[in-house]
């Protein structure tokens, strides 16, 4: 009796519900698939993991906004640490699992996959993305990871039919399996030096039984000995491990083989929620643990972003692909959200601003994200895995709705008025250059001109004339329409219409969202 | 909110709601949407019309003030707030005259899917009402973009040669510009602490703390640079041309006419009184930079044989006096620039649409395969000869005291008469291109191509459907032209309120050759007086105490 | 008063409105209509001269304020704006009613109508205007007009490229006129002809010799000066009542009301060196005039001669003279162009004088109202042209003798040219068949060219004016007559004429249709019909120099800034892009590279190899 009460009062688990919740009803999914009958089901399970998330999502914001905690909560004895930026996150991670639902849901029809398995991953690995989010302890954090991890490599590689996808599988395990040993190894150097710093040449500091792995203690410990070279080389090793993750130059190589093999929605989740989780941890991190190094990471990033950048847009501008073309744009981003996180760190005592943008470009880029992937999971192509520029033409002519979504989504992606990505591009130029980020900056813009070309170049495919084409008859014949199965309207085309419609709205009037929390 | 508030409004509202209404596909025949294009362009054309006599000249400032603090985003201080002024006023109303006419081409043009062109339009239309409408910079700079998207869809369904490429091309050029000034604005928010993100707060803010010489000239620059790409400033001049060949007619019109004075809008009206030493620091090269618009590009333009590209050659080379005015640093150049610059959209629009015009009859933009159309065509020369003697700035049409006030201003500092020498042999290149074109087109007889095209389609002349829209611009030139205090004294009124602080830095750089009286304080009757008023002249005050 | 200078300003306007709205059909009323415009100008035009008590009247309103810079509208009727005033009104009157004749056949009336209106309007703009900048604004617009006019028949390629050269040529007048407007604004603080000269008495040293010329090429380019002449003989491809009126009386005589305006503004070297420029202008278009064979090409020539005896005038300090000059010129300049528009009315617009012969007997009113005409002009005794003619001459006796020595040869070749026109035209036999069927024309043309007579003979006698009208000129007449050497200078001029009359009637007396300089003197013929190669000067500039010169920018442009700059650019990231795209080989090891690089160099980045 008495260790049961010490046992509740030190893990309060009514704060960590919803992702208790959320495994509960991941678990429950593969049950119903696993009792019913496959052939004409009661009920899918498609919509079932939709209604069971969205209803999950609205209790969510309901706590959220009525607990509204403000206040940091250390629970589980130090592993978790609940605040508003978590809640924030959580939110994040809900959204997106739901619309990557939504998404299955279109995309599984017509496929002899069973869809139970697909939502039941997808949940489970958002309950994942939600604890990492909250960790506050490396064990914690590495369990987190590889959760989702494994959730992933199951998931990409789901598409068994396709070669493609198997590669992809294949190609993301060997480097997710890569990048945790890199971070593992971090975390063991950082580990190695805190247990017993006077061993290695560190200056003690913090008391007896204080845990080794703790952000707490770390930072102490890396603020008092910034220039440690073990210390310095687990953080670096740290920070290689969820550049990995965030698919950050120069450890962004697998981006396109990956998006370009894996199934539609997986893509999308790939693109928003790992990214994402990713650079909430580094968020986390550079502004807890690693503070003390700051002005020895400073110059690390700043070089990471600038390259991650350039390669990412450059090398967007060959691709003939566009899964491999939006992966490598993916890339562009995450340089310019590591401009965000310099920022963060330039503001070492009051980051919440920065940060704040960082959330508002992660929110803007989920709206742009899902939206393209969710048109373009609704082509019919014979290898789904090869979305090429000349499938697109004159969509906007055929089905100008799935037009006006694809433009918002470019819109929004490219940073173009009066879409929601400019708004969101205009608040990291300014937090940049508050940061006195100049050379980011330039970086950025080049960035961002250059981008113009394939976005704009796909808007063309969407909504000009396709060129005159020299093929004959049966030529034609033979070539399939891609966009052959449009949906009516149903809870697919709602979605999409709400993520166009909310991304061109955000882009003229923000609203509440218009200020810092 | 009273009425004038409401047209303010209404003439960003009513185009958007209308485009919108036409992308949902509302109402499904192309008779009920143009219909609703009449009203989505006839509203700004009549807002901007009233508000221009509405205007009150004697109080400076901003009349017709909206403000909305809870709109726009907090963090940078952007709040939603529109206004005129007496130098946005003209240009609010030319906006509204062009508008207009290129909606009324539009609507006429025939062209296939003329829904999705006439929301485009619309869109564009709106965007160019709440620039020239909006204090908050921010919003002056959103409104500029509504238009990015829609020109690269027209150009690329709607235009002519190459259009696939030219339309990407010019999107990447104007989008670099369009960052550039950008990032200065951001600077701008950044290194002034005002309460809002608008002219009024921003002077505000400055006249309290001043801010550095250095910091300054680089803001300025990057304005400068960003400005100058959208404007098409010399270097950067070569998408223009480009671009307005591909395009269709009304997005020529509405593009060279009013989008292109969002540059230079920010730079006069904005930048410069902003940042009075940094604009200082660049009007050297910026004087080099605007005589290559004038001199190089005429040039250029000179070469052409095609009609079209030597009208947006042409177009690019007037504003080189734009810039020149706005490079001598005073408030007369400024002044005379913002005349120039409401003259010159209302010029170029006109000269695009007669292009349109003479293509449609002979069938070819080339000007040697023309010639003799001035039997055949008696109305259409009649406007094109008006239309082209208004650019090259005959007087009795507004663009003549643009450009003469520009050159005043050159004569005024010593140090610039050079580039005054320089850039008014502008006015015979001008002369040479405009009056080839006309005596190509129109006089001499006619070429064998035009007599084989003019067999199977016989040329007629201007129906008033076409005439309407021209009528009005050139309406408004002549307006422009003979009663030009009708727009010069707000001009005049606003700028030199904004100017006092660069006038007097400029009059203190150098020693002006002007050491006499003023007219005024010439007593005619005898010299004695004239010798007292000698000492008590205005103009060698900041001399003596500099 | 203002009320009445107002209509007359705009009651021209308004009916070249009223025509461009209205009457483009129906050209007979719009014809009628610009008549009964330019009669009721005539009217209110000699109100306002004879109701002005022989005063200064000035009026002024505000038209353009720009910080510190105000543009008043404003008139300033002194003597000369009277004098000018009147000229203008009535030869105008005249010439519109000679029109009504001439272009009876025309099928553009309204337009022809509609553009004299306009160019009655700038004209009479340019006689009142009280500022530079206003006279700059009409003067453009008189510029617009005779371009206009000039391309009236507009199918013909003449028509075409004359109008655009005479538009472009006083374009470059105009672009010095502009620097010196701006100039004198930025060097005496105001364009205010009165307040101008107040200045200047005040302090003349702020009259600078470079003003002065650039303002007087304003001047250069409209009056058809050297080395802006070209354009003057080629607008003759306009309809004649329009040479007569715009190229012949008024317009390019607006070039020496300038120069009478702002004549305080000059120093004696620019006067010196205007007067040189004049009086060489009046031997060399003598010259050119001697070898045409065009009858209006001739008169041209004249005209650029007899406006550079009027330059010599002014050059030599004697405005009123100049001013003299030019009423007196006006008058039988319009007689002569009219007579040959009547003679090329009648012979279906044959222009070549060696086609005509024997119209004497055949249009016996226009063979002795234009032997009137010649007689005037080459200052033959006691009609108007000897007076002022001989007053220039005089003057230039006894002030400048370089000058008098161009001028006196001048007036010799003055005299042979214009009677070798006479007799070959209306002289001997008819040369084709067109001559010989052509007759007298209808009183509407044979009216003016009396009156116009009239005038020419009398107009010379100016205590017999009134005097509202010549006050200008006497000052001026009166310094002459104190001069010396009146008598000397009889003798000289009636020698001149006479020795004229001698040459012409040896040499024209009977001619085939060949020039018989031709025959006989063929090098200097040759010379002379070169015009000393102007044309092919400019020509040469433009189709050598300046057409060049645009390609050559053009593919500059094209090479450097579209091709290296914008296209450099675009290049160059290509190149990266492929650069980038050639990483993805698919390959894991390949890949696997990647990482381990990135960790050694992180690594090597936190033991601080980089040096951090």
């Amino acid at each position: 009796m008495e260790t049961y009460l010490n046992f509740s009062n030190a893990n309060i688990w009514s704060e960590i519900w919803p992702e208790l919740a959320l495994a509960l009803g991941a678990l429950l999914i593969l049950g119903i698939d696993l009792f019913r009958k496959s052939n004409n089901p009661l009920i899918s399970t498609g919509s079932l993991a939709i209604f069971f998330q969205a209803g999950l999502l609205i209790f969510h914001l309901f706590d959220y906004l009525a607990w509204h905690h403000t206040f940091d909560r250390v629970t589980f004895s130090g592993m978790l640490k609940q605040g508003i930026q978590g809640d924030v996150m959580r939110t994040f991670f809900l959204l997106s699992s739901l619309l990557v639902s939504v998404l299955g849901r279109q995309y599984l029809k017509g496929k002899n996959l069973r869809s139970g398995e697909f939502h039941h991953l997808t949940m489970l690995a958002t309950a994942g993305l939600m604890l990492l989010v909250q960790s506050n302890h490396f064990i914690m954090l590495f369990v987190a990871l590889e959760t989702v991890a494994v959730c992933f490599y199951t998931l990409v590689a789901y598409n068994r039919d396709s070669a493609k996808s198997l590669e992809a599988g294949i190609k993301y395990l060997i480097f997710g399996a890569l990048s945790s040993s890199l971070l593992l190894f971090g975390i063991v150097l950082l580990y190695g030096v805190a247990g017993n710093p006077e061993a290695w040449g560190a200056s003690y500091v913090g008391f007896e039984g204080q845990d080794p792995l703790g952000f707490q203690y770390l930072g102490n410990l890396l603020e008092a000995n910034p220039d440690h070279l073990l210390l310095r080389a687990g953080v670096v090793l740290i920070i290689a491990g969820i550049a990995f993750k965030i698919g950050a130059a120069p450890f962004q190589i697998w981006v396109p083989d990956v998006y370009h093999g894996s199934p539609m929605p997986i893509t999308a989740f790939l693109a928003v929620s790992s990214k994402a989780a990713g650079f909430f941890v580094l968020l986390n991190l550079v502004n807890g643990p690693f503070l003390g190094m700051a002005e020895f990471l400073m110059p690390l990033l700043g070089f990471v972003a600038t390259f991650t950048i350039f390669f990412g847009n450059l090398a967007a501008c060959a691709q003939k692909n566009i899964k491999r073309m939006l992966g490598l744009s993916g890339v562009a981003h995450a340089g310019y959200l590591l401009v965000a996180v310099m920022a963060s760190m330039h503001f070492a005592g009051d980051s919440d601003r920065a940060i704040w943008v960082l959330f508002f470009y992660l929110f803007i880029y989920l709206l742009a994200s899902f939206a393209v992937f969710g048109v373009m999971g609704v082509a019919r192509l014979e290898d789904d895995t090869e979305h090429e520029f000349s499938n697109y033409e004159d969509l906007a002519k055929k089905h100008p709705w799935l037009g006006f979504v694809l433009i918002a989504g470019i819109g929004s992606l490219a940073g173009i008025p009066p879409f929601a990505g400019f708004v969101a591009k205009l608040l990291l130029i300014s937090v940049a250059y508050e940061a006195k980020l100049y050379f980011s900056l330039a970086a950025m813009v080049i960035g961002v001109v250059i981008s113009i070309f394939y976005y704009f170049g796909w808007m063309r495919e969407i909504t000009f004339h396709p060129k005159p084409s020299f093929s004959d008859e049966e030529n034609e014949e033979e070539k399939m329409d891609p966009w052959s199965s449009v949906p009516r309207m149903g809870v697919f085309k709602f979605s999409m219409l709400a993520l166009a419609i909310s991304s061109l709205v955000l882009g003229i009037w923000q609203g509440p969202f218009g200020d810092a929390f | 909110m009273n009425l004038d508030q409401i047209l303010l409004l209404g003439s960003i509202i009513v185009p958007a709601f209308a485009s919108i209404l036409l992308f949902a596909g509302i109402g499904g025949s192309d008779s009920f949407a143009k219909k609703l294009a009449y009203i989505g362009f006839g509203f700004p054309f009549i807002a901007g019309i009233v508000l221009f006599l509405h205007f009150d000249e004697t109080k400076s400032g901003y009349c017709f003030e909206i403000f909305h603090p809870r709109m726009g985003l907090q963090e940078l201080k952007i709040t939603f707030h529109l206004g005129l002024n007496g130098v946005s006023s003209p240009l609010f109303a030319m906006a509204g005259v062009v508008g207009l006419a290129a909606g009324l081409t539009a609507i006429r043009s025939g062209a296939e899917r003329v829904r999705l062109y006439l929301a485009l339009l619309l869109t564009m239309q709106s965007g160019l009402m709440g620039l020239f409408a909006s204090v908050d910079l921010f919003f002056y700079y959103l409104f500029h973009e509504f238009a990015l998207i829609p020109t690269f869809i027209m150009i690329g369904l709607w235009g002519g040669r190459d259009r696939r490429s030219v339309a990407l091309e010019i999107t990447i050029y104007l989008t670099l510009g369009a960052l550039l000034s950008l990032g200065g604005l951001v600077a701008l928010n950044v290194m002034v602490d005002a309460e809002k993100f608008d002219f009024p707060a921003l002077s505000e803010a400055l006249a309290s703390t001043a801010m550095l010489e250095s910091t300054q000239s680089k803001i300025f620059g990057l304005l400068l640079l960003g400005f100058g790409i959208l404007v098409a400033l010399f270097p950067f001049h070569t998408w223009a041309a480009k671009g307005y060949e591909a395009a269709p007619t009304s997005v020529s019109m509405l593009h060279a006419g009013v989008l292109k004075k969002f540059g230079l809008y920010g730079l006069i009206q904005i930048a410069a009184p902003l940042l009075p030493e940094g604009a200082l620091a660049w009007s050297p090269l910026l004087l080099w930079l605007a005589l290559g618009n004038v001199l190089i590009v005429g040039f250029v333009t000179i070469a052409q044989t095609n009609l079209k590209s030597m009208v947006g050659y042409g177009s690019v080379m007037h504003m080189g006096y734009c810039f020149l005015g706005l490079a001598v640093c005073s408030s007369l150049g400024a002044g005379s620039a913002v005349m120039l610059m409401v003259a010159h959209g209302l010029s170029v629009a006109l000269m695009f649409l007669l292009t349109n015009y003479i293509q449609k009859r002979s069938g070819t933009f080339e000007m040697n395969e023309m010639g003799g159309l001035a039997t055949k065509t008696p109305i259409l020369a009649c406007f094109f000869v008006a239309a082209s003697l208004a650019t090259i700035g005959l007087p009795g049409f507004g663009n003549f005291w643009g450009e003469f006030g520009v050159f005043l201003s050159l004569g005024e500092n010593p140090d610039h008469r050079l580039f005054l020498g320089l850039a008014a042999l502008g006015i015979i290149i001008s002369a040479v291109f405009g009056l080839r074109a006309v005596a190509k087109i129109f006089f001499g007889t006619s070429s064998e191509e035009l007599n084989e095209y003019e067999k199977d389609k016989p040329i007629l002349d201007l129906k008033p459907s076409e005439i309407i829209p021209a009528g009005i611009i050139l309406s408004a030139l002549l307006f422009l032209g003979l009663w030009p205090r009708g727009v010069s004294d707000r001009i005049d009124h606003e700028i030199s309120t904004r100017y006092e602080k660069i006038d007097l830095a400029a009059l203190s750089q150098f020693t002006p050759a002007c050491c006499l009286p003023s007219p005024s304080d010439v007593d005619l009757d005898n010299n004695q007086s004239s010798l007292d008023s000698l000492e008590k002249s205005p103009e060698i005050q900041p001399i003596s105490d500099h | 008063m203002e009320t009445v200078a107002f209509s007359i300003l705009l009651l021209p306007l308004l009916s070249a409105l009223i025509t461009l709205l209205f009457l483009r059909k129906s050209g007979n009323i719009a014809a009628l209509l610009s008549v009964a415009t330019s009669g009721g100008i005539l009217v209110f035009a000699l109100y306002l001269i004879f109701n002005g008590e022989n005063e200064v009247y000035t009026w002024q309103t505000t038209w353009m304020k720009m910080s510190g810079w105000e543009l008043s509208f404003g008139f300033l009727i002194d003597a000369p704006a009277r004098l000018l005033l009147f000229v203008v009104s009535f030869v105008g009157f005249l010439i519109h009613v000679f029109s009504l004749g001439y272009m009876a056949d025309d099928d553009a009336k309204a337009r022809y109508f509609g553009g004299l209106s306009i160019f009655m309007f700038s004209m009479i703009g340019i006689t009142l205007a009280d500022n530079l900048i206003m006279i700059f604004v009409f003067w453009e617009l008189v510029g617009f007009s005779s371009y206009l006019l000039i391309a009236h028949y507009l199918t013909t390629d003449e028509a075409a490229q004359a109008s655009k050269k005479a538009f472009i040529v006083n374009r470059v007048g105009d672009f010095g006129f502009l620097i010196g407007i701006v100039l004198t604004y930025w060097a005496f603080g105001t364009v205010n002809l009165l307040e101008l000269a107040d200045l200047v008495d005040f302090d003349p040293s702020l009259v600078t010799t470079f003003l002065g010329l650039a303002l007087a090429c304003g001047f250069i380019g409209k009056s058809a000066q050297f080395p802006l002449h070209v354009w003057l003989p080629d607008a003759m491809a306009g309809p004649t009542p329009v040479s007569a009126l715009i190229h012949a009386a008024t317009m390019v005589a607006a070039g020496i009301y300038l120069l009478l305006r702002i004549d305080f503004m000059f120093t004696p070297q620019s006067l010196s060196l205007l007067a040189i420029l004049g009086a060489s202008m009046g031997l060399y278009a003598g010259f050119c005039a001697l070898v045409q064979r065009d009858i209006k090409k001739i008169l041209a020539y004249s005209t650029l001669s007899q406006l550079g005896y009027m330059a010599a005038a002014f050059g030599l300090g004697m405005p009123g003279i100049a001013l003299f000059h030019l009423m007196t010129h006006a008058f039988f300049k319009a007689l002569m162009f009219l007579g040959s528009g009547s003679v090329i009315h009648a012979c279906h617009h044959e222009q070549d004088i060696f086609k005509y012969g024997g119209l004497r007997k055949k249009m016996p009113i226009t063979a002795i109202t234009f032997l009137v005409g010649v007689l005037a002009i080459s200052g033959v005794n006691f009609l108007s042209g000897y007076f002022s003619k001989d007053a220039i001459l005089l003057s230039a006796y006894n002030l400048n003798m370089p000058v008098f020595i161009l001028l006196y040869a001048g007036a010799i070749l003055t005299a042979i040219y214009m009677f070798r026109l006479y007799f070959i035209t209306f002289e001997g036999q008819a040369r084709s068949e067109k001559a010989s069927q052509a007759h007298e024309n209808g009183s509407l043309m044979t009216g003016p060219l009396i009156l116009l007579a009239f005038l020419s003979i009398f107009a010379g006698y100016h205590s017999f004016l009134p005097l509202a009208i010549v006050e200008s000129l006497i000052p001026d007449i009166e310094r002459v007559a104190a001069m010396p050497n009146h008598l000397w200078m009889i003798v000289l001029g009636t020698f001149a004429w006479v020795a004229g009359v001698i040459t012409a009637k040896s040499f024209y007396g009977r001619v085939g249709d060949v020039d018989p300089l031709a025959q006989k003197l063929p090098t200097f013929y040759a010379l002379c019909r070169s015009k000393l190669f102007f044309d092919q000067i400019y020509s040469f500039y433009i189709k050598q120099i300046q057409d060049p010169a645009a390609r050559f920018i053009e593919v500059m442009e094209l090479l450097f800034i579209s091709g290296l700059m914008v296209r450099g650019s675009a290049g160059v990231t290509a190149l990266f892009a492929l650069l980038g795209k050639n990483c993805y080989i698919g390959k894991i090891h390949a890949y696997a590279f990647w990482f381990v690089g990135g960790t050694i160099g992180f690594l090597a980045y936190a033991l601080g190899i980089f040096g951090n």
